[in-house]
């Protein structure tokens, strides 16, 4: 039927059309994966309702701490996001994993035809959306609790809490899947996870707040702290695919 | 050398004592691991690995 | 013991340390500002230097690790990462200690210190993974992932660390010996070579360490296999 496109392309100089084909059948393959993880999480609601509470009562308790009644949410609120969207991510990268074990699922997916790298990308994808539909969530409830015009800086924000989850979730997909394998994982995986993620907790408290307030979050410093914010997630996402097929390997 | 002496002092010789006590470590270590292997060698009757 | 014959680099590393001693307390200018207790950066800030090398050390062997899957690299990543570890903890330690008489706190979440202190807890996740992973070839392929990954991060961390603390320069200006006095710069040389040859000598007695630890593993194995083998028949 077709015949398989050369990998490289000798007459033209443009990229290579068996290349870009290979491109996109990983795609589909990590949408697949990531389909998969989302299906599952769809039928067990095991994961995004426990994070969804668990987000809710630290907020709650934080409130408690700083009384936002009387405080502007706006300069300390950011951090307190954070601490909820990234203890609650905690919970995903353990989960995504947790739900390979029964039945010994990992084993079938590493006999499918699949690059662990893909496999990688499908899990990041899935993880990403299910912290991005919990903050989704959460954040106009916090606006509702602590009084702030959500509206007015929603689209800055999206794209503020967009590529910071991505960034958190590129190491946590990785940490994961090595905190699953060994022992006290649950432990281990905060520990690897928030000492690697610094800069991109302290980017996105900054860029958080600068979204907040209504200020430009792409230009000045906060358009600096998105620049670094980018790079973090290209680095490690890149860094992560290349390692992921060692730490998966039995 | 006067005010703050202490200070100096203190940095200075906690250097050594980390350092000490690192080798030290190192040391209890390497006598165990030798222990340990002395005592499997002669369980398996044999050299041992090259 | 540790292995006698070696007495080389014990002997530089002596000799080193005890002529940058003489430097530090001798031959270097006394600081205008701070006085005596500036001297601690002869002994702080080279460690932080080659701290930093001991974690490049690592990461260019988690590198090779991954690729070859060569045992020796492995335990290269691991002695490295420890050394580097016990100069991370010199610079947090010494670093507080000098600040207190100088900026009346031990603790001023300053750039450089905030960074090795991050440094600290990403290598000591190194650790702690190695500790918390029973198979050992798995120990050695996580902790060459985080021996990559966490290096990336340094100098990440770095940039964000110092822009979040707005670009404030440290009282003294230090990092490169450019700006410092002729003396100052010499001692600082002195102990950062002074820090090498102490970096080579615990690695040339850390290393033969993991392959004895690597040889035990073997002959615990070898043993186990015999005691089945004779439970079988």
């Amino acid at each position: 039927m077709n015949a398989r496109a050369p990998a490289v392309s000798i007459e033209s100089g443009a990229v290579p059309v068996g290349a870009l084909r290979a491109l996109r059948r990983e795609a589909a393959k990590a949408l697949l994966v990531c389909r998969k993880d989302l299906a599952i999480e769809w039928r067990s609601l095991d994961n995004v309702p426990a994070m969804f509470f668990f987000s809710l009562l630290l907020l709650v308790i934080f409130n408690f701490g700083f009384d936002f009644a009387n405080a502007d949410f706006r300069t300390l609120g950011p951090a307190v996001l954070w601490v909820a969207f990234s203890f609650s991510g905690v919970l995903t990268f353990g989960h995504a994993f947790a739900i390979e074990r029964d039945g010994d699922c990992i084993s079938g997916l590493m006999l499918a035809p699949l690059d662990a790298g893909t496999v990688y990308l499908g899990k990041l994808l899935a993880n990403s959306i299910s912290i991005l539909i919990v903050e989704a969530t959460l954040l106009p409830l916090s606006a509702v609790l602590f009084d702030y015009d959500l509206a007015a800086v929603a689209a800055p924000l999206a794209l503020v809490v967009l590529v910071h989850t991505i960034g958190f979730a590129a190491n946590g997909t990785l940490f994961g899947a090595m905190a699953a394998r060994t022992r006290r994982g649950d432990v281990l995986l905060p520990i690897l996870l928030f000492s690697v993620s610094v800069p991109l907790m302290i980017s996105a408290v900054k860029t958080t707040a600068a979204a907040l307030t209504g200020e430009s979050i792409l230009a000045g410093s906060s358009g600096a702290w998105l620049m670094m914010a980018s790079i973090f997630d290209v680095v490690f996402i890149t860094a992560a695919y290349l390692t992921f097929e060692f730490v998966i390997e039995e | 050398m006067e005010q703050h002496f202490p200070f100096l002092f203190w940095a200075y010789n906690i250097i050594w004592f980390l350092i000490c006590g690192y080798l030290l470590t190192l040391g209890f270590r390497q006598r165990r691991v030798e222990r340990e292997v002395a005592r499997l060698k002669r369980t398996l009757g044999m050299g041992g690995p090259a | 013991m540790l292995d006698a014959s070696r007495f080389g680099l014990p002997v530089l590393t002596t000799v080193l340390a005890v002529i940058t001693l003489y430097m530090t307390f001798f031959y270097a200018a006394r600081e205008k500002v701070m006085g005596d207790v500036q001297r601690i950066f002869y002994f702080h800030a080279p460690a932080g230097l080659i701290c930093f090398l001991a974690f490049f050390v690592t990461f260019v062997a988690s590198i090779a690790y991954l690729v070859t899957r060569k045992k020796k690299w492995d335990i290269i990543g691991q002695a490295s990462t420890e050394i580097g570890l016990v100069l991370t903890s010199i610079v947090l330690v010494t670093g507080p200690i000098w600040a207190r008489p100088v900026w009346g706190t031990y603790w001023t979440w300053e750039a450089r210190l905030t960074t090795t202190m991050i440094l600290w807890l990403i290598y000591m996740g190194y650790m702690l993974v190695r500790r918390y992973t029973d198979d050992p070839d798995q120990q050695a392929r996580f902790a060459a992932v985080i021996g990559v990954i966490g290096f990336l991060d340094v100098p990440i961390v770095y940039w964000s660390v110092s822009w979040w603390r707005g670009h404030h320069p440290l009282v003294l200006k230090v990092s490169g010996g450019e700006g410092l006095e002729p003396t100052m710069r010499a001692t600082f040389m002195m102990g950062i070579l002074t820090y090498l040859a102490l970096y080579a000598c615990l690695m040339s007695m850390r290393v033969p360490l993991g392959r004895a630890e690597e040889d035990l593993r073997w002959l615990r194995q070898r043993a186990s296999e015999k005691t089945s083998r004779k439970v079988g028949s």
